[in-house]
């Protein structure tokens, strides 16, 4: 009944996908600087087709948590549609059908930062209602 | 930035160092409650050697690491808190009313098959029932394990469990919501319905989705197994804490909502009788309070779709084999429904009934739950 079982469902869901995708681009960062570490491309490009699916449909979803979402709509407003073909053309790159390069490193990290403040402002909410 | 990366690291390691000590240096012998000190244990080893291992990786860093290697270390010391304030916290403190509540709810498991570990409980917060799923651990304000009219809202957090590890059920709950706003979003389109209108139909498709189902959920699925007991809990939570019985929130649907709800499942189940009688004292609480029901209330949520989730619920509680109340098999929610029975019929001698059942209820915490089932 409390708010904060509520609340702490919504955390551990933010909070998990946060630590899926960080850990998913700092493998893929290291492979690309020669480590052998194990190859989470694939995972990494299913995740950036959920945020664009989720981000330009009206079909509601929670593959990618909403919090997560409204964030990187918000802080992309003014750039939207640039936003969407950077979130396609890494999706494209991650596939294995263009080079990974810098523009995808950043849309990574740009997911990678929105689930970071949405976990972290859920764990504030969490103990500061 | 690999200086203050370090920095953290260390001081995050030294942290999950003391959670460890605190845990290992435990007294707890109890079996059941142990095993939920160990396996609490063995995920704080892992976040050690995990921080151990990026504290290595800061040998090799390069700066496009750095904001990466930042967030993991966030995360982890959200981890590290949440065990400190949670279960690290409960343990440290483990009173005998907590094992009395933790073997208590393990034995409400039992009753209904909860198909999910057994979580820890203790008597420590200032909210009321609340549940920390991460760490399976519900946790419930100090005078409950002294009282019984409170205690069906342990079932709703026990969902809470269920909710999280099944999806089935989720998009179950969901696929209702949604097929009847889109439905009806069509129709209001069709029939010119002011924009307004229209709107308030996309904003409560939203808000089902997003979490009203879950909520609903909790409370259908309390309500199966606990029976009448629960619609009284609920009546009385939201008599004593309730600010505005037709108001929602982004996690919460409106209270009334959530009543007729539990009335609708009660009804499936064959309990006329004792649904009338909590609607009875629903609709007093309201003329009381002096609230009734505003236009709309019906549009975000109609007794039709209120219906269906209800059924869907119970489908699945069958399918997984999730047993309903039953008074012949289940002697604690027997035990809360009795307790319901006594005190509506007369709430001046209810207490002594009461006080003496609790002391019954007190011999479970010289009988351990099943190792194996707790968490």
């Amino acid at each position: 009944m409390s708010d904060l079982s509520a609340l702490s469902n919504d955390y551990e869901a933010t909070s998990q996908f946060a630590e899926t995708v960080n850990t998913a681009v700092l493998s893929l960062k290291k492979s690309l600087r020669g480590s052998s570490e194990q190859n989470q491309t694939e995972t990494l490009a299913t995740i950036v087709a959920a945020v664009r699916a989720q981000l330009t449909s009206s079909t509601l979803s929670r593959a990618i948590p909403s919090e997560v979402v409204e964030r990187l709509s918000a802080e992309h407003k003014s750039d939207f549609n640039y936003l969407v073909e950077d979130l396609d053309t890494a999706e494209t790159a991650l596939s294995g059908k263009a080079p990974i390069d810098d523009r995808v490193i950043e849309v990574l990290d740009t997911i990678c930062d929105a689930a970071d403040a949405s976990a972290s402002a859920m764990f504030r909410r969490l103990r500061r209602r | 930035m690999t200086k203050l990366l370090n920095q953290l690291f260390y001081d995050l390691l030294q942290r999950f160092r003391f959670l460890r000590g605190e845990l290992a240096g435990s007294t707890i012998a109890e079996p059941d409650i142990a095993a939920y000190r160990d396996r609490l244990l063995t995920q704080i080893e892992r976040s050690i050697e995990t921080v151990q291992s990026l504290i290595d990786d800061l040998d090799h860093m390069q700066p496009e690491f750095a904001r990466n290697m930042y967030h993991a270390c966030k995360r982890l010391t959200e981890y590290a808190q949440l065990a400190d304030e949670g279960p690290v916290s409960a343990l440290s403190r483990f009173q005998p009313r907590d094992r009395f509540l933790t073997r208590l709810v393990a034995a409400m498991c039992d009753e209904f098959n909860f198909p999910h570990a057994r979580p820890l409980c203790s008597a420590i917060t200032t909210q009321y029932y609340c549940i920390l799923p991460r760490m399976d651990l519900i946790l419930v304000p100090h005078s409950e394990p002294d009282h019984l009219l409170g205690l069906p809202d342990i079932y709703h957090e026990l969902a809470h469990l269920l909710f999280r590890d099944s999806a089935v059920l989720v998009e179950m709950l969901r696929a209702c919501s949604q097929s009847h706003f889109q439905n009806e979003i069509v129709r209001a389109e069709r029939e010119s319905w002011p924009r307004a209108s229209i709107d308030a139909l996309h904003a409560y498709r939203l808000r089902w989705f997003e979490s009203w189902v879950v909520e609903f959920g909790c409370d259908l699925l309390a309500t199966y197994v606990c029976g009448p007991a629960f619609g009284w809990t609920n009546t009385r939570l939201c008599a004593r804490l309730s600010p505005e019985f037709f108001e929602t929130t982004a996690s919460h649907p409106a209270d009334a909502a959530r009543t007729i709800a539990i009335r609708l499942m009660l009804q499936n189940q064959g309990y006329l009788k004792e649904a009338h009688q909590i609607d009875l004292q629903w609709e007093a609480l309201q003329q009381t309070s002096g609230q009734s029901e505003p236009q709309g209330f019906r549009l975000a949520f109609p007794d039709t779709l209120l219906g269906r989730i209800a059924e869907a619920v119970g489908e699945y509680c069958r399918s997984v084999g999730i047993s309903p109340f039953d008074r012949n098999t289940m002697p604690i929610a027997a035990l809360l429904n009795e307790s319901w029975e006594r005190f509506v019929e007369d709430p001046s001698l209810f207490r002594a009934w009461e006080a003496s059942q609790i002391e019954a209820l007190r011999e479970l915490r010289d009988r351990p739950a099943n190792d194996s089932q707790t968490a």
